[in-house]
């Protein structure tokens, strides 16, 4: 242990002392470390562009790739586009994998939208070999900065300051590509790399073994195509091993995904297998067939104008084909691929009285978080609802069925009461609090104005969460005199619990009933029939009390018991409808939607 | 109609231009128009129905119903208004 810490402490120093190093080598090396100081611009510029992006769509991209993803063809394009406008696959697998865990959308989309994410992150390389090595850093990337500097002190807007960091981020980009630039020009001077090339398919091998190392070193595929093309352009490195690199640097790529998954959920093993799978596949197709498909590309490129000179085009436009023709080849497999993928990662099996859907992954976007928290309140009401019905002694299946309610009432669940406060602890007590706690963080991440709707949603759900929570204690409540008088020797007492069961399972059946219906108008019918149903049960249920009472046919104490028990089953009643207009009428509208409790009352007069 | 419908699901999926009190406006509308639909489909059973204990529970059916469209198109106001 003490020696653990011992070299634990020792680790800062170290790192310390080799950047010390570095910095002192680089000092001699002007040109190496222009070229390194490049690569550190191109990766702060790209961070840049992915915040703008997110800050600038403002969970539309998370919308767009919820909605559009259904088919293989769909996802895969939603893919493409996402990345290409986003510039950040990895972004796009991080949405993918949490969209996963909160299951809105399937492995097979996820899958296709990596597949598709794989084309449009090549479009990296054309963004440098087309704009970038030729743009005049003075005029265009200084002033996209100074613009991007200014835009947020002038305009406040969330969509501006998105802008803002876009350009900033392009303008940083295009500066470190100026800096690679000259460092490979100006060591051109002292060092030709070139003088290393190789020929044949050694040459090749090697190369996207370089490729493939210089990826996993750097984390970023798009900053060695950035490598590659800029050196490929300055004459350091000859074409064909430029192509080589391209194929390792896609190699490379997956195995920081892999190595990123390793710490994820089985959602994101499955995806890094998939995405790792893909990339070697079109890897191998891209070896095999680099001859005929630098024929292609020569075919192709004189087809749209490339020249014949234009390495850097070329290499982007190969880059490009290899990912399509993988995508081309691999997407038909895609259902065999998720059958593997489902079978390699069984997830772990969810214990009763845990959270399914709350993963910490999902916080940090409020749409997905608001979804998760929607379907684990659900998966909480499951659980509750089933112990409210055994709680009364009935069984689920009987609520379904067109038997007669009080038929349903007699055929008992068990020949003795539920203990419900074992399958409070055991069923719901954990996933509430859980449900608390996951919502009190994701509101952590809805501090801005246009998450007002979610911040107001959560609490709703929140408060749904809660009623499950409070139906299930005033069951609990309920039960006590539900048994003590179910063997009593007064007929009429007993008469008032069973109509108190029938009552409360009238109302179950509504509530069973919700999950099957589509309509938006027959939910919402469904529970205010049940609201004025449950009021006109308990002005009956008093109705029948006042007579017992002035007919002296039960006791003071059966009478306080049945006035305290008729109360519970309103509260249930009203918990259980309040909590469904939560999560089952649309969001949009479930705001107080069902009738007001004046109407009824004016109804109830009236008849 | 049906590509206004199209054009409007569009800008629903990606918020853009129609505003979130709209879309309100829009379903509340819609529920209004499907609730009068099932009344009258009641009142059509009713007429065809015997049986005085089933009239009768239709008739409650679209008393809650017609209480529903008043309590709806007092939130359509509400929104109107704001």
């Amino acid at each position: 242990m003490i020696e653990n810490s011992f070299y634990r402490k020792l680790i800062t120093p170290i790192i310390i002392a080799i950047l010390l190093v570095a910095l002192i080598f680089l000092g001699f090396y002007p040109n190496i470390s222009m070229i390194l100081g490049g690569i550190a611009l191109f990766l702060i510029g790209m961070e840049y562009m992915e915040n703008g992006f997110r800050t600038f769509s403002g969970g539309m991209l998370e919308k767009v790739l919820e909605k559009f993803t259904n088919t293989t063809p769909k996802a895969i394009t939603t893919g493409f586009v996402a990345t290409s406008i986003v510039q950040s696959s990895s972004l796009l697998s991080v949405i993918v994998i949490s969209f996963l865990t909160a299951e809105l959308i399937t492995l097979a989309s996820a899958v296709g939208i990596i597949f598709g994410s794989n084309i449009g992150s090549t479009t990296t390389a054309w963004l440098v070999s087309m704009f970038g090595l030729k743009i005049k850093i003075s005029a265009y990337a200084m002033p996209m900065i100074v613009i991007g500097i200014l835009i947020p002190i002038v305009l406040k807007d969330k969509a501006w300051k998105g802008i803002a960091a876009i350009l900033i981020g392009l303008g940083i980009i295009f500066l470190g590509i100026g800096y690679m630039k000259d460092g490979f020009e100006t060591l051109k001077e002292g060092m030709n790399l070139a003088s290393y090339a190789m020929d044949g398919y050694l040459g090749i091998f090697v190369y996207v073994l370089v490729g493939a190392i210089a990826t996993i070193i750097i984390q970023s595929s798009s900053a060695t195509m950035a490598i590659i093309i800029t050196a490929l352009a300055t004459g350091q490195i000859e074409y064909a091993n430029a192509l080589a690199l391209a194929i390792g640097a896609n190699l490379g790529t997956t195995v920081t995904a892999v190595l990123g998954a390793l710490k994820s959920n089985e959602n994101g093993k499955r995806l890094a297998l998939a995405h790792f799978i893909f990339n070697m596949i079109t890897g191998a197709i891209a070896i095999v067939f680099i001859y005929q498909l630098t024929d292609l590309v020569d075919f192709i490129s004189s087809l749209i104008g490339i020249g014949v000179e234009n390495y850097a085009m070329k290499l982007a436009l190969f880059h490009t084909i290899f990912n399509v023709v993988g995508v081309l080849i691999v997407s038909p497999f895609i259902k065999y691929l998720v059958t593997f993928l489902n079978k390699r990662f069984i997830p772990t099996k969810v214990e009763v009285g845990k959270a399914k859907y709350l993963d910490s992954s999902i916080l940090a976007i409020p749409d997905v978080a608001i979804s998760a928290i929607t379907k684990e309140v659900q998966h909480l009401f499951q659980n509750g609802f089933k112990i409210i019905i055994h709680g009364i002694n009935i069984k689920k299946k009987n609520l379904a069925s067109q038997m007669d309610t009080k038929q349903v009432i007699q055929d008992a669940y068990s020949s003795e009461y539920i203990d419900i406060d074992k399958f409070y602890r055991y069923k719901v007590k954990g996933i509430y609090g859980q449900i608390i706690d996951f919502a009190t963080r994701a509101q952590g991440n809805m501090n801005s104005e246009e998450n007002s709707h979610n911040v107001e949603y959560l609490y709703k759900l929140k408060v749904a969460a809660r009623d499950i929570v409070e139906a299930v204690k005033d069951t609990k409540h309920l039960q006590k005199n539900l048994k003590k008088y179910a063997t009593s020797n007064n007929n009429y007492v007993k008469e008032q619990y069973n109509q108190l069961r029938e009552d409360l399972t009238v109302l179950l059946r509504d509530i069973n009933s919700l999950s099957s219906i589509k309509e938006q108008h027959e939910i919402v019918l469904v529970l205010s029939k049940a609201k004025v149903h449950s009021q006109k049960y308990d002005m009956l249920a008093n109705g029948r009390l006042d007579n017992l009472i002035r007919e002296n046919l039960i006791t003071a104490e059966m009478a306080t018991s049945l006035m305290n028990d008729s109360t519970y089953v309103y509260d249930i009643s009203k918990s259980l409808i309040d909590m469904a207009e939560v999560i089952f009428v649309d969001a949009t509208i479930a705001n107080n939607i069902l009738v007001d409790d004046d109407d009824i009352d004016d109804l109830l007069n009236k008849n | 109609m049906e590509f206004k419908k199209f054009i409007k699901s569009i800008k629903n999926a990606f918020d853009i231009s129609v505003s979130k009190k709209e879309n309100k406006k829009d379903k509340i509308k819609e529920l209004i128009k499907e609730l009068k639909i099932k009344r009258r489909e009641l009142k059509n059973k009713m007429k065809k129905n015997r049986n005085k204990q089933k009239i009768q529970e239709i008739q409650e059916d679209c008393e809650i119903i017609t209480l529903q469209i008043r309590k709806s198109k007092r939130i359509l106001r509400n929104l109107k208004n704001d």
